[in-house]
């Protein structure tokens, strides 16, 4: 893992926000997890194979999620549904942008939508896993990268 | 009437000539329609000729000729009794006139009219509408009078353009009305498909026939053979002959060519012409006639044509066309006087047309209402689907091999089977053409069986298999895995360039068209081509959703098809070495982490281990401390830069003293980090990525470093796991030794161990302890234990007990102990004299000495040599793998109580 590499992932997110919403999102200061995932309410991984093995994932609670799926499809109370959809859209957004910018080394799984907390997620990453806070709108969200 | 000899006799050849002219329009009407109703046509010529016969003699006749009504129709000579010369003569005449007239209408409506009805029109025409017309314009004849209305008023028709030709054209035309034209005679655009007949040789020939049969039908019309025949054949022939001239050349020049249909409408339609004024008109005046029947006929068939009123041969343009312009012809240019009925040309002229009316409106309304009421009941035509197969088949259930030939095709065309073959009659065109045609079915099923074979390979090959043609597009067929590699998209004719390109990066197909051009140059060979290949391995876009997409690892090679040495295509092999790739890197990777790992592996070897495994659980711990201070977000970020610092230089100052530079290097590489980024003015949250890699990196050194002492210590685990094992296999075979070796000599036997080696016994000492100890648990056994009966017997129990201990000191201490019989020392003494030795000297033996020749060689006290004892080698190997390792024996014993031995060997160093 290069820091161009995990700098591309960050920006893509934070890209996201301001390109949907105009409103840019920040990020904390990455630190290095190992032990109990740093898992909200909603998880969008996308798992990685190949000759690059791993995987990454955004994970939010639902405050943000809500104010971003008001901000995209004008839904004022938006059920569970709706927030997971809107978690896999931000997820394929990520993976599309892997898959373009990155070669054959990252062979991209469809991702996958988790909803509550999964104690077992940290199994599917390559240590280390760098955790990164986003921040927006005083909401927070994890962007987690574990890749060989 | 009473005939001459000479008149009889020509009456008789000009009814013959007559009949003949039927098989004229035989001829002439299945030469013109298609072949498939070619026999219907014909079978309907020689049906009429019954059929009329027997109407004409049934009824017609009477009305012809019998004594007249008010001259409309005759009263009598119905079934007529043949009492004279004459009215013999005149009714076969007449009869032929009859049925050659419902012939006629065979022709026009030919290839829709069913069979029945046709037989119907034929009875109407030869019972009723024939015979009144007939006797408006010649009753009376039979006896030389005229009693028909018509002809009392002057109308005069010789041989008969109005009576026979006319009416046969009424008729048709009203038949023709109720049928309807042939399938897809005209187009849309009113427009005609001319039908290809299926013989104009054979309508040629008819017309011929015709032609000669005119000879008796207008010249037997004399009744007579008089000065007047020859001149009546005559201007018949020169009427027929301007008739099909004219038609000829002005058709050649209306259409361009001389057309051969013309030419014998042209002939008919003049002899038709003459057929009423042949006698009273001059031989110019045939001449004109002739020629304007033949435009008559010429303009009626095109206005029928524009009318879509199909007449399948042309019938009513030939037969009433100039059937009414020959019976006009009468008054306009026959002569008065020998027409001799008293008027001029305007009155006659004007006769003749009434006569035409008359005739028109009789048997046009007659056939016409008849036709319509029957059509109500039954319809007058076939079906669609029997028009379409033909009457030939339908009606007659007679086919012809050209039929049969059709329908195979027919069949061939609608149900797609190949297997079908058409049927072939030998010596015959059309059966040469089925063979022909036969063989090409063979090979174009070759052909499908090898293309089936080859798309066969196509779909089940697993390479992306295709062509590429000079102009670079893709071939038709290609290996259905293709499209898994390039997508969906029309493959075939794309051009190859074009759809690969957004599949790859850009730069990959820069030097592609110089490479195509290279590819189809024949003057390069192929290794150059091999070497300039830029798809030699490609990354290749797979065409799926955003996110789930994924590359692939690609290999174009190119194999170039020459014809007369030049390329004309390139076969392409596409090949998917994603795995190949992987696998390659993966291995590269394996063989990176193995280095690293031994790397590591020397660079900690000389640490003590309670030394290192406390510095990794520090490591550990410290590590996590880092972690939480910057996960915890509670501190500002100068504040985590500083914690972390403070945290990090103790733990390098652990690192320096255990000597592991590579981590106190590591460690200062992130000081620095730390420090650049505290005097770093506006420092941001992304500024940490650079020190939150090299953290992560460093604490995966440390993970590794946890691991690979983990590894050695399973290691050693293992190892010290294995001598265990060894030790408990050792003591569980000597027991199995002991108890196999008791039940073969029918002895109990217990053995017990304490063999304190565990964690001492190393593995070349372990080997060495099995031998010696199996030698003497065999050695108690054979020669220790007794039988059960006899231990009973000397009141011990009668399972033998041997007992192995060991000890590990300075020295193995090593006891064998058996509560068997003990040593029998004379019993060694009479062994030792077998064996030779001295009897003085054996007789003052001590007990150590006889204990001493017991490890001496080849003695055994055992009666016979088994696989466990009677070599008498046990106690010598024993004895003498010790002395090798300074090791010694003792022995004590006592004789029906015990026996032991205990061996001392001092520990390896």
């Amino acid at each position: 893992m290069t820091e161009g590499e995990l700098k591309f992932f960050i920006d893509v997110v934070t890209e996201y926000f301001e390109q949907i919403t105009g409103e840019s999102a920040g990020m904390g200061i990455p630190y290095i997890k190992s032990e109990e995932p740093a898992v909200l309410s909603f998880t969008g991984l996308i798992g990685i194979s190949g000759p690059r093995k791993g995987a990454i994932y955004f994970t939010a609670e639902k405050a943000l999620l809500s104010s971003l799926t008001r901000e995209i499809l004008d839904l004022v109370d938006p059920d569970d549904d709706s927030l997971l959809d809107m978690v896999g859209e931000l997820t394929n957004t990520i993976a599309g942008n892997v898959r373009k910018s990155f070669g054959a080394d990252f062979l991209i799984s469809v991702p996958m939508l988790i909803k509550g907390k999964p104690t077992d997620i940290l199994m599917r990453l390559k240590p280390p896993v760098f955790i990164v806070p986003i921040l927006w709108r005083k909401e927070k969200a994890f962007l987690a990268v574990g890749l060989e | 009437m009473h005939p001459t000899p000479v008149d009889v006799l020509w009456i008789l050849i000009a009814s013959a000539l007559v009949f003949v002219m039927r098989l004229g329009f035989a001829m002439l009407e299945s030469g013109l329609v298609r072949s498939k109703n070619s026999i219907n046509v014909s079978a309907k010529v020689l049906t009429d000729l019954g059929v009329a016969l027997i109407a004409f003699w049934v009824v017609g006749f009477g009305i012809m000729f019998g004594t007249s009504w008010k001259g409309l129709w005759g009263t009598n000579d119905f079934l007529l009794d043949f009492g004279s010369l004459w009215t013999s003569l005149f009714f076969l005449f007449h009869a032929m006139f009859a049925s050659t007239g419902a012939t006629i209408v065979s022709g026009a409506v030919a290839e829709r009219i069913r069979f029945s009805s046709y037989l119907l029109i034929t009875l109407l025409f030869a019972a009723v509408i024939y015979p009144v017309l007939g006797h408006w314009v010649w009753g009376g004849s039979l006896t030389g009078t005229t009693v028909g209305w018509l002809g009392k008023l002057g109308f005069r028709d010789f041989a008969g353009s109005t009576v026979v030709h006319s009416t046969g054209g009424w008729v048709s035309l009203a038949v023709i009305l109720i049928l309807g034209p042939r399938q897809g005679h005209y187009n849309q655009d009113g427009s005609v498909n001319r039908v290809t007949g299926a013989g104009l040789q054979t309508s040629i020939f008819g017309t011929i026939l015709l032609w000669f049969g005119w000879f008796g039908f207008n010249g037997g019309s004399t009744l007579a053979l008089n000065d007047q025949v020859p001149a009546i054949i005559l201007k018949t022939s020169f009427s027929g002959a301007a008739g099909m001239l004219t038609a000829l050349f002005l058709g050649w020049r209306l259409r361009g060519y001389p057309d051969v249909s013309l030419l014998i409408n042209g002939a008919l339609a003049g002899l038709v012409g003459a057929t009423a004024s042949a006698p009273w008109i001059s031989t110019g005046s045939s001449l004109i006639v002739g020629a304007i029947s033949a435009l008559v006929m010429l303009a009626l068939e095109y206005l029928l044509d524009r009318w879509r009123i199909d007449d399948a041969v042309t019938a009513i343009p030939v037969h009433l066309g100039a059937g009414i312009w020959g019976t006009l012809a009468v008054g306009l240019f026959g002569d008065p006087h020998l027409l001799d009925t008293g008027l001029n040309w305007e009155q006659q002229t004007l006769i003749q047309l009434l006569g035409i009316l008359a005739c028109g409106a009789w048997a046009f309304g007659v056939t016409w209402g008849v036709a319509f009421v029957v059509n109500r009941f039954r319809r007058f035509r076939v079906t669609s689907a029997d028009e379409a197969a033909g009457l030939n088949v339908i009606e007659h259930k007679a086919s012809t091999e050209l039929y049969d030939l059709f329908r195979t095709l027919e069949e061939q065309s609608r149900s797609g089977d190949l297997n079908l073959r058409a049927p072939v009659e030998p010596f015959t065109e059309v059966g040469q053409i089925a063979s022909q045609y036969n063989k090409v079915m063979d090979r174009l099923q070759e052909n499908l069986v090898a293309k089936a074979d080859y798309l066969s390979i196509l779909n089940n090959v697993h390479e992306g298999l295709f062509l590429i043609d000079s102009g670079g597009r893709i071939g038709p067929f290609y290996s259905s895995v293709l499209e898994e590699f390039l997508g969906s998209v029309p493959l075939a004719g794309a051009n190859f360039a074009q759809v690969l390109s957004p599949l790859v990066n850009p730069a990959v197909m820069e030097p592609w068209k110089d490479f195509h051009d290279v590819l189809f140059n024949s003057q390069i060979d192929e290794q150059a081509v091999a070497r300039l290949n830029p798809l030699r391995q490609v990354e290749l876009w797979t065409n799926n959703a955003p996110g789930s997409g994924t590359t692939r690892h690609a290999r174009f090679q190119f194999r170039r098809l020459t014809e007369n040495g030049q390329v004309v295509r390139v076969m392409v092999i596409l090949r998917d070495v994603s795995s190949e790739i992987e696998l390659q890197k993966n291995l590269e990777t394996q063989k990176t982490e193995r280095e690293s790992e031994m790397e590591l592996f020397y660079r900690i070897l000389h640490i003590a281990p309670e030394l290192l495994v406390d510095f990794l659980a520090g490591f550990d711990q410290k590590s996590r401390q880092i972690n939480l201070l910057m996960e915890a977000g509670q501190h500002t970020p100068q504040d985590v830069l500083k914690h972390t610092f403070r945290v990090l230089h103790g733990l390098k100052g652990e690192a320096s003293l255990l000597d592991l530079p590579f981590l106190v290097s590591s460690i200062h590489d992130i000081e620095n980090e730390i420090q650049a980024l505290e005097h770093k003015p506006d420092l941001q949250n992304s500024d940490f990525l650079s020190l939150a890699l090299k953290l992560g990196r460093f604490q995966e050194t440390g993970r590794e470093l946890s691991q690979l002492v983990q590894k050695l210590r399973n290691f050693q685990t293992n190892i010290a796991q294995a001598d265990v094992k060894a030790s408990h296999g050792l003591v569980s075979a000597l027991e199995g030794l002991a108890q196999r070796t008791a039940g073969k000599l029918g002895k109990m036997v217990s053995l017990k161990t304490s063999l304190n080696f565990e964690g001492t016994l190393a593995r070349e000492d372990l080997s060495f302890w099995q031998e010696i100890l199996a030698q003497l648990v065999k050695n108690a056994i054979v020669h220790g234990i007794e039988l059960p009966e006899e231990r009973l017997r000397h009141g011990k129990n009668k399972v033998g007990q041997i007992t192995l201990t060991a000890e590990v000191h300075d020295h193995y201490v090593v006891r064998a102990k058996d509560d068997g019989q003990g040593i029998d020392l004379e019993g060694l003494k009479k062994k030792a004299l077998e064996k030779g030795y001295d009897p003085q000297t054996v007789a003052h033996w001590s007990r150590s000495d006889v204990v001493r020749f017991l490890f001496t060689g080849g003695v055994s006290t055992a009666p016979t040599i088994t696989e466990d004892a009677g070599r008498g080698v046990g106690l010598s190997f024993v004895s003498s793998r010790l002395s090798e390792r300074g090791g010694r024996i003792a022995v004590s014993f006592h004789k029906g109580h015990y026996l032991e031995f205990v061996l001392t060997l001092p520990q390896r160093r």
